[in-house]
């Protein structure tokens, strides 16, 4: 089964600037289980853009975090625009300040580097570079996942099963 | 965003067979599918990179909840 260990690094700067390591248990409390991904086009999407002779572009590179409190997964905007990816939907998300207000929906596939996992999704769109996200991982692609999450060592585990 | 497709799509809903996924382009209903990845299939071979409309069809339209992005804690700053 894909596996993968999460141990996030932090580093504060002390009273001169220089920075410190903060210890785990705190990194991941402070920081969240993060794992490194490539957001690509979805399979079925490329191969027929390939099969009409166009050039697929590079997929993007980032930190995404586990979100268990969210429904769904969302991509950033700015990252999708940047990959090519084109909105298929829209949908309505719940705001805490104001009426559920209207995000685009892709269909994105995003792979968890260093796992070999693939999760081909509808994903809202949400403003998520200014937190150095590209992704935020919700429940619907934990559907087919097993997290452990451990506070006391700093250190989570993600199973695809 | 999708507003011909919408208007369409809300048009035809009652017609739609609950569960599957339509395809729609400007004002063309073009199928019912299965599959999600079906309709994003026939869309890209007859579209292309123009946007087409893929939606699931259901009695009420879902509301999605991410709470660290609607209440603003997305990394708030921790008391360490």
């Amino acid at each position: 089964m894909p596996l993968l260990h999460i141990e996030p690094k932090v580093e504060i700067l002390d009273r001169y600037g220089r920075p410190q390591a903060i210890p785990p248990s705190v990194a991941l409390q402070r920081r969240g289980p993060i794992v490194q991904v490539a957001l690509h086009f979805p399979t079925a999407f490329s191969k027929e853009l390939v099969s009409r002779g166009e050039n697929l572009p590079n997929p993007m590179v980032g930190d995404a975090v586990i979100d268990t409190g969210a429904s769904n997964s969302c991509i950033d905007f700015e990252a999708a625009t940047e990959l090519g990816l084109m909105p298929v939907d829209v949908s309505r998300m719940q705001s805490a300040s104001h009426s559920d207000h209207e995000v685009p929906v892709y269909f994105a596939a995003l792979e968890i580097l260093g796992m070999g996992a693939r999760f081909e999704l509808r994903s809202m769109g949400a403003s998520l570079r200014a937190q150095n996200l590209i992704a935020l991982i919700g429940r619907d692609a934990l559907a087919s996942s097993v997290l452990f999450y451990d506070g006391p060592t700093g250190q989570a585990t993600l199973v695809l099963v | 965003m999708f507003e011909k497709e919408l208007a369409i799509y809300y048009k035809a809903k009652s017609t739609l067979p609950l569960g599957r996924f339509v395809l729609i382009h400007g004002d063309e209903l073009v199928g019912v599918f299965d599959t999600d990845a079906e309709a994003l299939v026939e869309g890209a071979r007859r579209f292309g990179r123009e946007a087409f409309l893929v939606r699931q069809v259901r009695d009420e339209e879902p509301v999605f909840s991410i709470p660290a992005l609607s209440l603003g804690i997305l990394r708030a700053p921790s008391a360490y």
